[in-house]
């Protein structure tokens, strides 16, 4: 082929949830690709779907939840339509994760150093010897000195476990690893030399990362794109330098008010009013359009698209065309408290 | 001494902590008494601060830092190992009965988690009248009135639509502005908050933390945050520690301590916070290793295993707090107190 | 927004008492798993069946069950079920039928008494011990363990035997014993809620050790000690036959161990008078399951993962 195919293609991804009240539509259409050796940041508050991308990705969703359209080319193979079988031949070996909260899924009862040699034997076909060396070299990779590996995980800290669980995710030389939250729970100086990890993993092994968090300062200290999610849609998607400095969609600029940054502190914070629409039975029109301060009357009626605002920039607005006043405007606390 | 609401002087401190302790015996029975077993966790080793009526301070650390620990102590929800916390001139450490009661109804606490901050079988209104019936606040109407106004005072509109709703009814953030609503409803003069919006989405944080600051202007409460989050603590305190097990090893006006940090722990924890701006080249002062374990503190100043600066001295000696001018103290022997000369006294810190 | 802007005629006067109380909540959510649960609803109908029985005995049973039935004089003994006799007669003279109507009655005083004391009284060991831990815990707790260590069964017959035959010894039994079970884990749970945040959030708020255990922990074990309530139930009836079959019942009452006690010893078994001695195990085994299904409703409602998918 001519054209380099991207990583990973995902086309109008829609995930839902059969619940109580109706079927929930947690991810409704988003569609976007992760390069090789790229890491994409997938950002958005609680309930906006990203973890649910991620499980899609896999195909490992809760019990209720199911793929209900669109397609997730992955090497030019379909997740989609892969039957179960090919799917646990892919995981771990091609694609694998980095759960929420993952520092507890070590088993207490096993050292360390077992539980990342079961994935390289039972699952890699690697013999003793040669997972023995895998697992030093695996832990030397993410910054474990290779003696730990005969700890138990309670004789480790929190950073040290969450290496341990990347360590994992890496033990097959996957394509790409999907990471849920995965300094959410860290203290900031593990935080960052975890996000070290990470980095490192791009330069030395070409690895591709979906980064899922809430934290956009996250993002931008290690991924290469970013994907902003709310409510089930992609809002924005851009090279992450240019969606901190030309961000388009209000919802980003919301987010950008509403971040505090210890280098430039602010004056006020600005929080965007209100909360989510239920996805059981999402609004009309933009799902922002309840908490969005710059809402005309097309927002209400008709969906915007995900339309290039500038070359590898995309934002789903009506209004993205005045950006710019629209960027002034978001900077006053008034203009945000006149929503609600 | 009387506890009285009126100060004479508006520069005294309406809360003064000195030499603050709290050590969690590991050992629990008769056995481990009669050996003399002493094995402890040191949560908080040592703390002094004084925080002005009407004035605000950060203790910001890594988890394990004993600035949760502090707090509770503040609240009387941990009795203190040793030392004292002057509340409006009066030791609270000793309080008892009816003189604590009246020590609660002028000091309150906001919790980390909204979701756990309320009895899931109380509604809003019924979680709020409580702090009023249980201060004996006699004419119902008075109490509904109360409890009106404080959530009418954090945002909550209309208030009397939030009366009836049971805490699972409501959001996150919504929770959290009830949980401040019922920390004012007793109308106090101090107020700690321990992580007040960690739990909460990035996009609601920001209200909450304008609503706090806004009734801690107009209360002229006088306020302690706790947080691992700088970022939130420059937002808020004028004045900022910075806690590394157990002790405070920097603190001075916040933009000082943030901006020009000293102590090698707080170069290297400020370095390392993420910031939204990607073209940002950083310098991260890197440092080794985790938190030793709080059971067996390593000697002299304790963050020496892990300085890249560290002396020999620092393994053999404490570090006392040393006056930088312009009310910032510092304990690392980087900026002198090697002589007993150079050492700055309690005295010299109060005054 | 501005404090100023408050007017006290804005606020609607809501009478506090109306703060939704959790009981009602509780109900609620009762009815709601009722709806659900075919057990529980199963349980429920059987014991609302066993109280109406035991209520309109007078109306339902024919003769009285402790008379001896005879026709011209002559005792009529062991008659096989019929038109007069529904489940026949025992072998000296009585009517089966209305002992098994009557045996409704102790059943349900036993049930219910014993079910009583044991969640009340484990409920306030388990609340005390837990709330104030320290010295007060051990000594209930080293307690708790004393009353596990005696067997249950013995320890009726010693006390019965001491105190003399009667239903309300069965119960007294129970009310010393079997407390033991809802004390422990009452006490675990409320552990777990003393350091919960609402909790402390009450302490902070100056609330006193009984505000808070009885306003704030209390209500939130409610459902734990009708649970093992309701378990207790079919314990009691249990107990109560399996002391009267053992021949330590109140020769008095007749109840359904009693029956099966009778019919043991005149060798009903032998004899294959089955409509003697099937009747009332059907009752036990109605009464104790009703009480497990009841139990398994209230287990759903505390536990609402235990609920099918």
């Amino acid at each position: 082929m001519s054209v380099p195919q991207p990583l990973l293609d995902v086309r109008d991804l829609r995930v839902e949830y059969s619940t109580r009240r109706g079927t929930m539509h947690a991810v409704d259409g988003i569609s976007f690709t992760v390069e090789k050796g790229q890491h994409l940041g997938l950002i958005g508050e609680s309930g906006c779907g990203k973890t649910t991308t991620g499980r899609a990705l896999l195909r490992v969703l809760p019990r209720n939840g199911r793929v209900g359209g669109g397609q997730m080319f992955f090497k030019e193979r379909d997740l989609v339509t892969l039957s179960e079988r090919e799917m646990r031949a892919l995981r771990w070996r091609e694609i694998s994760m980095v759960p929420q909260s993952s520092m507890d899924t070590l088993d207490p009862v096993y050292r360390v150093g077992d539980q990342l040699r079961e994935v390289l034997t039972l699952r890699g076909g690697m013999n003793n010897a040669e997972a023995r060396a895998r697992s030093a070299e695996l832990f030397d990779l993410v910054g474990l000195a290779s003696d730990r590996l005969d700890n138990y995980p309670h004789e480790f800290s929190g950073g040290m476990r969450q290496r341990a669980v990347i360590a994992m995710a890496l033990a097959l030389n996957p394509d790409l690893v999907i990471a849920d939250e995965p300094v959410t729970a860290l203290d900031v100086i593990v935080q960052h030399q975890v996000l070290e990890t990470f980095r490192d993993l791009q330069e030395r092994l070409g690895i591709s990362v979906i980064m899922i968090t809430h934290d956009i300062s996250v993002v931008a200290e290690t991924c290469d794109e970013i994907a902003v999610m709310y409510a089930g849609k992609i809002m924005e998607r851009a090279p992450v330098r240019r969606f901190f400095a030309m961000p388009f969609h209000p919802y980003a600029l919301g987010l950008q008010n509403a971040f505090p940054n210890l280098a430039r502190p602010k004056e006020t914070l600005i929080s965007i009013e209100g909360y989510p629409p239920d996805l059981v039975e999402p609004p009309k029109g933009c799902r922002f359009n309840t908490r969005c301060p710059f809402a005309i009357e097309r927002c209400f009626v008709e969906e915007p698209p995900l339309i290039e605002v500038e070359p590898g920039h995309q934002a789903a607005c009506h209004r993205w065309r005045e950006v710019e006043q629209l960027r002034e405007q978001a900077k006053e606390a008034e203009t945000w408290q006149s929503v609600a | 001494m009387a506890v009285s609401s009126v100060t004479t002087n508006e520069r005294a401190p309406l809360l003064e902590v000195r030499d603050l302790v709290k050590h969690f015996p590991l050992r629990r029975g008769m056995l481990a008494n009669l050996a003399g077993d002493s094995e402890a966790v040191h949560a908080v080793n040592g703390v002094s601060f004084s925080v002005r009526r009407g004035g605000s301070i950060g203790l910001a650390g890594e988890s394990g830092c004993g600035k949760s620990t502090t707090a509770k102590m503040l609240l009387r929800l941990f009795e203190p190992t040793s030392g004292q916390i002057i509340f409006d001139g009066q030791d609270i450490v000793t309080l008892k009965g009816a003189d604590l009661k009246a020590f609660r109804r002028r000091a309150q606490l906001m919790f980390q988690n909204p979701y756990e901050s309320f009895s899931p079988r109380f509604t809003i209104f019924r979680s709020l009248v409580e702090p009023l019936l249980i201060h004996g606040v006699k004419d119902a109407d008075e109490r509904t009135r109360r409890v009106w106004q404080a959530l009418n005072d954090v945002n909550l509109q209309p208030a009397e639509s939030f009366f009836q709703k049971f805490p699972h009814q409501l959001s996150g953030g919504q929770l959290q502005r009830v949980v401040l609503a019922r920390s004012l409803v007793l109308e106090p003069e101090f107020l700690a908050a321990d992580e007040p919006v960690s739990m909460l989405d990035v996009s609601v944080r920001a209200g909450i933390l304008n609503t706090m600051k806004e009734q801690a202007a107009q209360r002229n409460l006088t306020t302690v945050y706790i947080s691992h989050d700088l970022s939130l603590i420059q937002y808020l305190c004028e004045t900022t520690a910075i806690m590394y097990l157990g002790q405070i090893v920097e603190m001075g006006p916040t933009a000082g301590v943030i901006n020009e940090p000293q102590h090698p722990y707080t170069k290297a924890l400020i370095s390392t916070i993420p910031i939204p701006e990607p073209e940002r080249k950083k310098t991260t002062i890197p440092i080794e290793g985790g938190v030793p374990s709080a059971i067996s503190l390593p000697s002299g100043c304790t963050f020496h295993p892990r300085c890249p600066f560290a002396m020999d001295i620092c393994e053999r000696k404490v570090p006392p707090p040393l006056d930088l001018g312009q009310g910032r103290t510092v304990r690392c022997f980087l900026y002198g107190g090697k002589n007993e000369a150079d050492e700055v006294g309690k005295n010299a810190a109060a005054a | 927004m501005a404090r100023a802007t408050t007017s006290s005629e804005l606020i609607p006067v809501i009478p506090e008492t109306q703060g939704g109380s959790g009981l009602g909540r509780l109900a609620r959510s009762s009815v709601d798993i009722l709806k659900r649960d075919r057990f529980a609803l199963a349980g429920v109908i059987i014991y609302l069946v066993i109280i109406l029985v035991a209520i309109l005995a007078p109306v339902i049973a024919p003769y009285d069950p402790h008379a001896v039935l005879t026709r011209n004089g002559a005792w009529l003994t062991n008659q096989n079920p019929n038109g007069t006799f529904l489940l026949g007669t025992t072998n000296v003279a009585r009517d089966i039928f209305s002992q098994l109507v009557y045996g409704a009655r102790p059943a349900l005083l036993v049930g219910f008494s014993a079910a009583f004391f044991v969640a009340l009284i484990g409920t306030v060991i388990g609340l005390i011990a837990g709330y104030f831990g320290g010295i007060i815990d051990t000594l209930l707790m080293r307690l708790t363990d004393i009353a596990f260590g005696i067997p249950f069964i013995p320890f009726v017959i010693v006390l019965v035997a001491f105190l003399g035959p009667s239903i309300w010894n069965v119960v007294l039994a129970m009310a010393l014993l079997l407390w033991r079970d809802t004390a422990r884990v009452i006490r675990s749970q409320v552990l777990t809620l003393r350091s919960r945040t609402f909790v402390q959030a009450a302490r902070i708020s100056g609330a006193s050790s009984w505000r808070i255990m009885f306003l704030y922990i209390a209500p939130n074990i409610l459902p734990l000690s009708m649970l093992y309530g309701t378990l207790a139930i079919g314990w009691a009836i249990l107990t109560e036959a399996s002391v009267s079959f053992l021949g330590f019942g109140d020769p008095k009452v007749v109840s359904w161990g009693f029956m099966l006690q009778d019919a043991y010893v005149s060798q009903a078994l032998a004899r294959g008078a089955y409509f003697w001695f099937i009747p009332p195990g059907i009752c036990i085994m109605l009464a104790v399951m009703a009480g497990f299904f009841i139990g398994r409703g209230y287990e759903e409602l505390l536990f609402p993962r235990l609920r099918g998918r």
